[in-house]
């Protein structure tokens, strides 16, 4: 661990480690490995920690080339995320709201007008901050498993970040020892799992940790609709300002002056007979691949017959501009 | 890429053909969805258009054994089709005269197959085949 | 195949060198990211005196992502499919990349302990369980003894 971090519950990783993180993480928080703590503020380097490590690995082994190559890249490439901002690939900033189009009720990222399907805008990787819980898990898997989000990431616009960019220890005396990245990351959490009072013990009782896992879950969803309401507001002023595109479903939403209205989705709209009506072009292009090219994987749902495919039903609350933070 | 065992790959399959993810054209799922092996399956080819195969659905039963997807599934036409690849007496789809399997890739699936087959159908030699009656069986 | 993981090497060995009781998980020879898994019921449970297989695989992206786990032995339990998958919110939305291979399986031993017919992924048999628990139980007894009794 040759840039080590620190979350705001206490609990230590590398920067690369929680980077990927974080990036892969598509629910609707961001939380630590560890607790499972929501992570409003982004991780903040831990200097001393990274003093100490460093005698321990001088210590440790001498000078082994290959880890003085690592641990110059792993750093480098911590500063030059400082230096440009980019900390965490920038997921402490990238977020959005799920903004239901008028014109076809298809929710879409405020950044980008992408269709959003889940938590994570699948084209600016934008975290939907109004997202609500309520859907069923099974879908929320095909989210997971699609990795096509986390390598679509684009490191999307972003403006007024507030990331303190604490400076890293520039001494590159030379780091050696038979650790790298990985085995960091096992020593970190097998310490971290093992004896933190925080946690069971892997040893401990399966049905305490399910126990703990549940609770902690509940905490973090009532947590999760707390942050909502309270980030909103500033969040679409700024935005609407930005980005004349979104200037029309802003507009219309404000008007509706309810302070949420709860917006049923159906992707299998656009199916069965509207399909039939298409021309042979549509045909054409949409076979090879199986669905139009630039659509999102979702949104070219057809109703086989014989599949009997389910029906698949999300739910999104359009949270609209109110007085109630001003 | 590391890689997928037989079974979680035909797993991530299966749900692709459950939820509907896939193209509209075809269709495919668990013949018994009791088999914990995930043999057999059946399948569905919509038709191409501008084909004499046009608004028929053809049926196909697959079968993935324990080489899947190393080696590729079995597949039998159940519906009648006249097709070069397609044996006339059994349905079999012939693996030597279907590029798909006679080439296959393990990063191939059900459903390339069910689209490489609707692409056969629509090959400009094969498009205007005269066709048996729709609704007949092998 | 590309270089294995340290961290997958590191839980393998530890797997192997202190075992959790009850578990076991070894990795194929030809696919080290693939286990042959065993799980016994636990004690006061239907499921008792049962050993149950399954297979586990870790993708490409563990642990940013969570291991796929499976049920090879036939089982009667509301959060158990016919083909073996299972409903956990630590394979699916609570993954969490400080979980291991262990802790999972002790999760799954876990969900053995305490079916939960109120988040089924089995919708018949969580039906059962809601409505004639005692049968269901029994049930669950009776399909441990056929499928899942030790060799």
């Amino acid at each position: 661990m040759y840039v080590p971090v620190m979350t705001t519950c206490g609990h230590n990783y590398c920067y690369d480690c929680i980077s990927n993180w974080l990036v892969s993480n598509n629910a609707s928080e961001l939380t630590c490995p560890q607790c499972r703590s929501p992570l409003e503020h982004p991780p903040a380097l831990n200097a001393t920690l990274q003093h100490l490590l460093s005698v321990v690995i001088e210590i440790g082994a001498g000078s082994d080339p290959q880890l003085g190559r690592t641990r110059a890249q792993s750093i480098a490439q911590y500063k030059n995320d400082v230096e440009n901002n980019i900390l965490y690939k920038d997921v402490f900033n990238n977020t959005a709201v799920a903004v239901v189009d008028d014109d076809d009720g298809v929710a879409r990222c405020s950044n980008c007008h992408w269709e959003v399907e889940g938590d994570v805008c699948p084209h600016c990787n934008a975290r939907m901050r109004n997202r609500t819980r309520e859907y069923d898990e099974d879908e929320e898997e095909e989210i997971l498993t699609d990795d096509s989000i986390q390598r679509s990431f684009s490191g999307a616009r972003n403006s007024s970040t507030t990331v303190r960019a604490d400076s890293i220890s520039s001494s590159e005396s030379e780091y050696g020892e038979d650790l790298d990245s990985d085995t960091d990351y096992v020593r970190d959490f097998n310490r971290n799992v093992g004896e933190s009072r925080s946690r069971p013990a892997p040893f401990g009782s399966a049905r305490d940790i399910l126990n703990r896992i549940n609770a902690q879950d509940r905490r973090q969803n009532s947590e999760d609709e707390d942050e909502n309401d309270s980030d909103l507001n500033s969040f679409i002023v700024d935005e609407a300002e930005e980005d004349e595109l979104e200037e029309s479903s802003y507009t219309s939403s404000r008007e509706g002056k309810s302070a949420r209205v709860p917006v049923r989705l159906d992707d299998s709209d656009n199916s069965g007979d509207e399909d039939k009506e298409r021309d042979s072009d549509f045909w054409e292009h949409n076979d090879e691949d199986g669905f139009a090219s630039g659509d999102n994987l979702d949104s070219d749902g057809g109703a086989d017959e014989d599949t009997g495919r389910k029906i698949k039903k999300r739910r999104f609350q359009v949270i609209e501009d109110s007085d109630e933070e001003d | 890429m590391s890689k997928v065992p037989r079974s979680f790959r035909l797993l991530e399959e299966l749900e692709k053909g459950e939820k509907g993810l896939g193209p509209e054209s075809c269709s495919y799922g668990l013949a018994d969805s009791d088999d914990i092996a995930m043999v057999h399956w059946n399948g569905t080819i919509l038709g191409p258009p501008h084909s004499n195969h046009e608004n028929r659905i053809y049926s196909v039963a697959l079968e993935c054994d324990e080489g899947y997807p190393d080696q590729p599934p079995k597949i039998k036409f159940l519906s009648k089709i006249n097709l070069p690849c397609v044996n006339q007496t059994t349905g079999e789809v012939e693996s030597d005269r279907f590029e798909t399997l006679k080439n296959w890739k393990r990063s191939y699936t059900m459903e390339t197959v069910l689209l490489d087959l609707r692409k056969e159908m629509a090959f400009p030699a094969n498009k205007k085949l005269p066709q048996p009656p729709e609704g007949s069986t092998f | 195949m590309a270089s294995l993981p340290k961290r997958i090497i590191k839980e393998t060995e530890r797997l192997v060198s202190d075992p959790v009781p009850g578990i076991t998980a070894i990795p194929h020879e030809d696919n080290l990211r693939y286990f042959e898994v065993t799980i016994e019921g636990p004690e006061q449970s239907p499921y008792e005196n049962g050993v149950f297989g399954l297979e586990l695989f870790l993708p490409d992206d563990y642990p940013m992502e969570a291991p796929k786990v499976r049920f090879l032995t036939k089982i009667y339990h509301p959060n158990i499919d016919r083909l073996g998958r299972i409903c956990l919110d630590v394979l699916k939305t609570n993954w969490s990349p400080a979980l291991q291979i262990r802790t999972v399986l002790l999760s799954v031993q876990a969900l053995l302990a305490s079916p939960n017919p109120n988040d089924p992924l089995a919708n018949d048999v969580a039906e059962d369980w809601l409505q004639h628990e005692d049968a269901a139980i029994a049930k669950a007894r009776e399909w441990t003894k056929l499928y899942a009794t030790r060799q």
